[in-house]
């Protein structure tokens, strides 16, 4: 098969330098200086099929944003192999180039005091794209966004969800192959987050575009991404289905039940409590015995109303970047 | 006043963070100095005097001049608190209960202590490479007229800097400014050339700013090259310049921060 | 090539109309470096009026000097300055990346991006000095002089673009880059008060080969001045050839050696 993305034994080291605290430790400092040598990623084996949306995930510091880097050539690997469309990237050829693209959602690649239509222009130049394509991709993705308003707006007047849709039609309009995206709904809010989210799901069936995507959000890896990689300091801790992942790690349901204030609520065993007051509790109780659960407090207690949820995903989220056990899919 | 001791030491430490900037204050020196040799060296060939300076008399004004240029970090503060004006930064020392001006001269202070080493070992250097006899003051009160005339002229360009940043609430590009201030000032305090070369309705215009008593003044009463009676004069149009300007600056920032935005607290 | 000039003339055309949307000291860099520049001539002014002569050169000789230092200066502020000035900043930000991803040249990019037309008058205050030094000199030129001295002015303009960017490339490889632009601070200073013919021994070689900011104006002042050797002149020429090799080649060493700072 042959992979549109491959690395195999991927690491990256960086040398921080070391100071001891206080005057005498500057002092020594300025004449002689020790580094400590920290490994950004290890060993880091991926290999990505055309077409597939691939969620990396992971703790600040995990090495996500260094993949990225090293995938997109901004930096080079200290060992390793590394393929992306078969260029190996730092060599940052033109060529490869024009078969990404790279939205970073802390930096913008927009001219800020001038309008969207400005930087679509001169995209268009640097990456050579064909009129009628130009014009073909602008329309297209300005009428997903619904945001053809905005485009001869000054960037420094939009919002900062508007800003995010303006950087990703920037960076489709030359029909990337690959396209990877680093925390892109990073500070946005509920709908546009929503709006983002049903965009990229649309470029990915319709165009087939492959997308790396990191993000702190779990909605949006959970929505959009089949494939999950999950990295804890530097190295790769798994790699398979997002909804495997999450189901072994969501052990858990959320049951609330309202009841009337003279029924005696007693905790079912096993079962661990968020909250209780006269009249409501809520309680997480283990996953495969909810439904027995629920039977017995019926039987028990006059209840007024139940509901059962999912874990809470951001919990979820803190026991697989706790979790020291490897989960291989 | 622990609070600005702590500042100090901090200030003073950071400075010692980076080797580099250690050796380009060396350099500096160096430069500065070696530029001035060069160049009065071609100018006094065959001569023994330009305008009343042997030639050893006038690298000595350079060496303390450049010394006492190296030691004025005034400059960081004009930029420093522009720029955290500008980017809506400077709300952090409206909230802490410290007098902001105490904060940057404090700061400035560390950062010109940390140098005055590495300023004396680069003049030593740049005497010794040069071979110049330096013309030292050893009259006790010349030396201490120009000790204190530098100290209150480097207070003075510490509260001459916080107004300059100060007026970033008021205008808020100032950064070509703060580079034509800059060239002007090399000029008007003496660091470019003796003032005392100048003639004309331009000396005596200079003489009566507070400018050429930050460098000019106090390299020339400790190179024995000014009266006690003129520096004392000096010492004087400075002094009231300083309170002049500590007040502009209390003032200033009391009226000009009510404009303040706060952008990006 | 014309992808490449398309790109040029786009980027110039950008910068004017985000200037004259602000007009944001558009004129700034004009009156702080036109200071920097008639402080000079006071300087040489007040020196002079105590001597004839520094090291063979006349009054005349020395605002020649000033103004061809200010030419050359202001075609580094027209064209490439403030493209290239916060290199390191860019470094230690990260904000290298935008510019590494897209299919254009980086170093073409970030040196065409940021023209400043602002500092046109800078040319003109230039060819105002020049006039002055070519009067008080008493110098009467010709047009093969001025093309000759334009060409040499041009050439050092690129050498000074060439030790810009050397200098501003090796944030790739050190931490604090605040030193290194003090060092280039000191070198224009150190080669704006004293012209290259003062230099003697281990400091000709420093300054005229190690760090060329010597040859920089002092060549096209001798030239327009009639005073300037064959040999000279060639080892100028090739100066800047070797420069400009070594800038592109370091450029490229130094992104190799590009960390990009976390997001």
């Amino acid at each position: 098969m042959n992979h549109i993305l491959y690395t195999k034994g991927l690491t990256k080291e960086y040398k921080r330098f070391q100071k001891e605290a206080g005057l005498k430790g500057s002092f020594r400092a300025l004449f002689h200086r020790t580094y400590e040598t920290k490994a950004a990623l290890s060993d880091f084996d991926l290999k990505v099929e055309e077409g597939e949306f691939l969620g990396l995930i992971g703790p600040n510091g995990a090495g996500k944003t260094t993949l990225v880097k090293m995938l997109t050539g901004i930096i080079a690997p200290t060992s390793g192999e590394i393929s992306v469309l078969g260029f190996y990237p730092n060599k940052l050829e033109n060529a490869f180039k024009k078969q990404y693209a790279v939205v970073m959602g802390q930096k913008s690649q927009l001219i800020y005091e001038m309008t969207a239509a400005d930087t679509f222009l001169l995209f268009k130049e640097m990456y050579d794209i064909p009129t009628e394509v130009y014009r073909r991709n602008l329309e297209l993705f300005a009428d997903l966004f619904d945001s053809r308003e905005y485009l001869n707006a000054q960037v420094r007047t939009l919002s900062l969800g508007e800003r995010m849709k303006m950087e990703l039609i920037t960076s489709l309009l030359h029909n990337p192959r690959v396209l990877f995206l680093d925390e892109p709904t990073i500070g946005l809010d509920a709908p546009a987050q929503r709006q983002i989210r049903e965009f990229l799901k649309e470029v990915n069936t319709r165009n087939g575009t492959t997308i790396l995507l990191t993000s702190h959000y779990m909605e949006d890896i959970r929505n959009l991404c089949p494939r999950s990689v999950v990295l804890k300091e530097g190295r790769k801790a798994y790699d398979g289905g997002t909804e495997e992942l999450f189901a072994s790690f969501q052990t858990h349901k959320k049951i609330t039940v309202c009841y009337e204030e003279e029924s005696p609520f007693i905790l079912p065993q096993g079962c661990e409590i968020l909250e209780q007051n006269g009249h409501k509790a809520v309680f997480l109780c283990p996953k495969e015995r909810s439904g027995s659960i629920l039977a017995q407090l019926m039987r028990e207690i006059r209840l007024l109303d139940v509901s059962v949820e999912e874990e809470d995903i951001s919990v979820v989220v803190e026991k697989i970047y706790r979790s020291h056990r490897e989960v291989r899919a | 006043m622990k609070k600005y001791l702590e500042v100090f030491r901090w200030s003073f430490k950071m400075q010692l963070i980076w080797r580099l900037d250690v050796v380009m204050t060396l350099a500096a020196i160096l430069g500065e100095i070696i530029a001035a040799g060069v160049l009065w060296n071609a100018a006094f060939s065959g001569r023994e005097l330009v305008s009343g300076f042997t030639f050893h008399g006038m690298l000595s004004y350079y060496l303390t001049g450049s010394l006492l240029v190296s030691l004025d970090m005034s400059p960081r503060i004009s930029r420093e608190v522009s720029r955290l004006i500008r980017e809506g930064s400077f709300s952090k020392h409206m909230v802490t209960p410290m007098n902001p001006f105490g904060f940057f001269c404090t700061k400035a202070a560390g950062q010109s202590a940390s140098r005055l080493g590495f300023s004396f070992l680069a003049a030593a250097i740049a005497a010794g490479l040069l071979k110049i006899n330096i013309t030292l003051s050893w009259d006790l009160s010349r030396l201490v007229l120009g000790i204190s005339t530098a100290l209150l002229g480097l207070l003075f360009m510490a509260g001459y800097h916080y107004v300059i940043g100060i007026l970033a609430f008021r205008f808020v590009e100032m950064e070509f400014f703060l580079y034509l201030q800059e060239a002007i000032l090399s000029f008007a305090t003496g660091a470019l050339v003796p003032l005392s070369l100048l003639r004309g309705p331009l000396a005596d215009f200079l003489r009566f700013l507070p400018f050429p008593h930050v460098v000019f003044t106090p390299a020339m009463l400790l190179t024995d090259q000014m009266s006690v009676a003129e520096g004392c004069l000096s010492l004087a149009v400075l002094l009231v310049w300083l309170a002049a300007i500590l007040l502009a600056g209390q003032w200033l920032y009391h009226s000009l921060r009510t404009r303040y935005e706060g952008v990006g607290v | 090539m014309r992808r490449n000039l398309r790109l040029i003339h786009l980027l110039i055309k950008y910068k004017f109309s985000r200037m004259m949307a602000f007009r944001v000291s558009f004129f700034g860099a004009f009156l702080s470096d036109g200071a920097l520049f008639l402080i000079q001539l006071l300087t040489f002014e007040a020196v002079y009026s105590q001597v004839d002569s520094i090291g063979g050169w006349s009054r005349g000789h020395m605002i020649l000097f000033v103004g061809t230092f200010s030419m050359i200066n202001a075609l580094n502020m027209l064209i490439y300055f403030f493209g290239i000035v916060d290199l390191p900043g860019k470094i230690r930000r990260g904000d290298l990346d935008q510019y590494l991803t897209k299919p254009m040249n980086p170093l073409l990019r970030l040196t065409f991006e940021n023209v400043n037309p602002g500092s046109f008058p800078l040319v003109i205050l230039s060819v105002l000095i020049l006039c002055y030094g070519l009067s008080v000199a008493g110098i009467r030129v010709s047009l093969g002089l001025i093309l000759g001295y334009a060409s040499l002015v041009l050439l050092m303009t690129l050498l000074w673009y060439d030790l810009e960017l050397i200098l501003r490339t090796i944030p790739f490889l050190v931490i604090s880059a605040d030193g290194i632009m003090r060092l280039e601070e000191q070198m224009l200073q150190f080669s704006f008060k004293v012209p290259g013919v003062l230099y003697k021994g281990i400091m000709r070689l420093l300054f005229y080969f190690i760090l060329p900011y010597g040859i920089m104006s002092t060549v096209p002042t001798q030239f327009i001045t009639r005073s300037l050797e064959a040999g000279s002149l060639w080892a100028a020429v090739a100066t800047v050839l070797f420069f400009t090799w070594f800038a592109l080649w370091f450029w490229r060493f130094g992104l190799r050696k590009y960390q990009s700072a976390s997001s």
